[in-house]
């Protein structure tokens, strides 16, 4: 938390001393106020804040990358497939082991990657229910979220 | 730079606007309910997301850059909810849905 608040405030201050501020200098601060936390790290305890910033962008090009091919995904079998040759069906993922925020972002994710949809989860929070648009192997679709979802949030969150 | 940047914008609000039309016929092809939601959560997003690019770049259009990543923020954020609230409703609901055959 600190460290966020250390990051912020060099953004700023990178922001004053422009004589045109604008929405690119902050980035540009923010960026540097990463390095200095990253060269200092063992004199400002700033190790965990580093590792989770690092993960979470990380994640965020894999995300963008699984989005794409989605996309690309979609494109194809709405108008190279036959309608009868889809095979949709309904999955359950269990995610048991996680906190509520962890939950929302992986249900949220889940929407947006290949050929999977979030349809419901049970009242205790344990078992989310997805849709799959072309699911030949369950198991297969369970271990793609297992490797590149899950693994990515849990790699920032914790 | 400026010299194509027009272009290059309109090409790729086309680009967006082609998503958008075959996320369209996504929803009117595929057999359920849920793959129609398959349809409007992915395509609409992306093209969405796409075409709002092609009009920052723009350069005719008098929008601040904040403004433009603010709505892809939001489409990028509520469109997959819409999608889900759709299949959601429908699941509850029980209607009826595509066997596997």
């Amino acid at each position: 938390m600190r460290s966020l608040v250390l990051n912020v405030l060099v953004a700023v201050i990178w922001l004053l001393l422009q004589t045109q501020p604008t929405l690119l200098d902050f980035f540009v601060g923010a960026a540097l106020g990463f390095l200095l936390l990253f060269l200092f790290r063992p004199v400002l305890h700033s190790g965990d804040y580093v590792r989770r910033v690092i993960a979470a962008n990380v994640f965020v090009l894999l995300f963008a990358w699984e989005f794409l091919r989605a996309c690309v995904q979609l494109i194809r079998l709405t108008l190279f497939v036959p309608v009868d040759r889809l095979r949709p069906d309904f999955l359950i993922y269990d995610v048991s082991g996680l906190t509520r925020l962890e939950i929302l972002l992986l249900s949220h994710c889940v929407s947006l990657t290949p050929g999977t949809c979030t349809v419901d989860i049970s009242h205790d929070f344990s078992r989310l229910y997805l849709h799959v648009l072309d699911c030949p192997d369950p198991a297969a679709v369970r271990r793609d979220i297992d490797n590149t979802l899950r693994r990515g949030i849990l790699a920032f969150t914790r | 730079m400026n010299l194509y940047q027009e272009q290059i914008s309109v090409g790729i609000m086309i680009l967006g606007a082609l998503l958008v039309l075959i996320a369209m016929i996504g929803i009117v092809r595929f057999p359920d309910v849920f793959c129609r939601a398959h349809a409007l959560g992915k395509g609409l997003t992306l093209g969405l997301m796409i075409l709002l690019f092609g009009i920052w770049l723009d350069p005719k259009t008098e929008v601040s850059g904040l403004k433009v990543i603010a709505a892809i923020f939001f489409q990028f954020v509520t469109l997959p909810v819409a999608s889900h609230l759709i299949a959601r409703l429908s699941y509850e609901k029980n209607l009826p849905r595509a066997r596997r055959r």
